[in-house]
């Protein structure tokens, strides 16, 4: 394989262009499929992905594609990585981190990023944040709930 | 993105496998955040799709029992303890707590099997002072009486010793109570919906060179899906066995026999040693049975094919407190449903 067949390139939404190793972007089954289909060149449009989110995608792609090559002692090291990773991401991010795994078909983030979520949504308040919902129960029926189920609400 | 467009903009299909990642009790305080969503996560979907998630990650139940009052902890259940197999060090996790069971008390050891745990006898309020036999749901603290069963018990206790066990029957999706009565051993199968009981003839099915194998320290456990038992005998060289019988095939009587020795150091004294379970390739083995003056718990996950054993110690219990383990515990939607009890 030539050096230039090694290399992908991948178009963001917005544009933006990144030259990246191909056996980084081959772990998005999306990419993958294509390059196997030859449907593409060389460069492959991402056409729901910004370049903002595009570029914590191959980050996160990057450190794995080198950490899988290196054998499993370093697993405990690739957890630590991911918890950081996500750790300081802001809701909005967040969700862009989802919907970019799940086009781009990367298994592994699309975990990462749901379990991210998860964590950050434990109370009510969290949760009508998190949907933007309105509660409509009557004030009677939220307290028969609760009620009912005691044990959950005890802290 | 504003904040408020998060329901249009994440898709319906995305959101759930993110909930179905969370606590049961995340999911059962959401049960009164708005009527669509009490409603979705009452569904089948929703509860068979956060099984699987909780069972890919299975945790280790303890029930503590000090002097009347039980608590319930649960800790993970290292997914890969022989990762560190090089290090001889402890593996420390902390329990996290789940509940007290609210009443009375029993004096025996409880069953666990799928999420419920059973009292074969407890006293279930200070003011009735029979001893009944419970189930109880250990995230939640719902209980109720088997009373159907009491009666059966009151019956045969007159005639000798009575022991009972749970079991769900991943069949026909039931929890059944096995009751073994009087001196014939009898074997009796208790459905814990339907209350009726289902007689069994286990010399038909070569039980009997079960209970030949046992004693009062084999434990049944199950293993990769077929019954045995296990128990710990000390050998020739001093140092410890694990002796397991597996029925290969119960109507035809093959069985296999596995006999493993414990690495030395690991085993202090047989008496403190017993096996918890089975879950996977992995023989899991409790010491010090009792703990006292100290909050710390042992537990070993010993792998018979690489013969090495990872210690896990466990932190946060009661001091003075008797321990009861049991390995895969799942959290499940379905249990914690009202119409169970």
């Amino acid at each position: 394989m030539s050096k230039s067949e090694k290399k992908i390139v991948l178009k963001s939404l917005d544009n933006e262009a990144f030259e990246v190793e191909k056996a980084v972007a081959l772990q998005s089954q999306t990419i993958w499929v294509m390059c196997e289909d030859k449907c593409v060149g060389n460069e492959i449009p991402l056409e729901n992905v910004t370049g903002q989110i595009l570029a914590k995608v191959i980050d996160y792609c990057k450190k794995h594609a080198v950490v899988d090559g290196d054998g499993d002692e370093s697993s405990e090291e690739l957890k630590n990585w991911d918890t950081e990773f996500t750790k300081n991401m802001d809701q909005s991010t967040l969700f862009n981190m989802i919907l970019a795994a799940n086009y781009l078909n990367i298994k592994s983030l699309l975990n990462l990023t749901c379990q991210a979520v998860a964590d950050k949504t434990k109370t009510i308040d969290e949760f009508h944040t998190f949907l933007n919902i309105e509660n409509n129960f009557t004030p009677e029926e939220e307290a028969q709930i609760c009620q009912e189920n005691l044990w959950a609400f005890d802290d | 993105m504003n904040r408020g467009d998060t329901s249009d903009f994440i898709p319906i299909d995305l959101i759930i496998p993110i909930f179905s990642r969370l606590p049961t009790k995340s999911i059962v305080r959401f049960y009164c955040v708005s009527k669509l969503w009490c409603s979705v996560f009452h569904r089948p979907y929703f509860t068979e799709l956060f099984l699987t998630k909780s069972s890919a990650r299975p945790r280790l139940l303890l029930a503590v029992r000090k002097e009347d009052q039980w608590s319930f902890y649960s800790t993970p259940q290292p997914h890969n303890p022989y990762e560190k197999s090089s290090s001889s060090s402890s593996l420390v996790l902390a329990a996290d707590f789940h509940m007290k069971f609210p009443q009375g008390s029993t004096h025996i050891s409880c069953t666990y099997d799928s999420g419920l745990i059973y009292f074969s006898e407890t006293l279930i309020s200070k003011d009735d002072d029979n001893l009944v036999p419970v189930i109880a749901n250990p995230n939640t603290g719902h209980y109720a009486i088997l009373s159907k069963l009491r009666s059966y018990r009151s019956l045969y206790t007159s005639l000798g010793s009575l022991y009972s066990f749970l079991g769900f029957d991943s069949i026909d999706k039931q929890f059944k109570v096995l009751v073994i009565a009087g001196p014939t051993c009898e074997f009796n199968c208790f459905d814990v919906r339907s209350e009726k009981f289902n007689f069994i003839e286990y010399r038909k099915y070569g039980w009997t060179s079960l209970l030949g194998f046992c004693d009062w320290f084999t434990k049944l456990v199950n293993y990769k899906g077929k019954l045995g038992g296990i128990s710990c005998k000390r050998n020739d060289a001093d140092s410890f066995d694990l002796h397991m019988l597996v029925f290969e095939d119960i109507e035809k009587q093959e069985f296999s026999e596995y006999v493993y020795t414990l690495p030395e150091k690991e085993v202090v004294d047989i008496f403190s040693l017993s096996v918890v379970g089975v879950p996977g390739e992995i023989v899991l083995k409790v010491e010090n049975y009792y703990i006292y003056e100290s909050d710390l718990f042992r537990v070993l996950y010993f792998n018979p094919e690489s013969n090495t054993v990872q210690s896990v110690v466990i932190q946060g219990l009661d001091k003075d407190s008797s321990v009861y383990a049991f390995v895969d515990h799942v959290e499940d939607l379905n249990v914690n449903d009202a119409k169970l009890f």
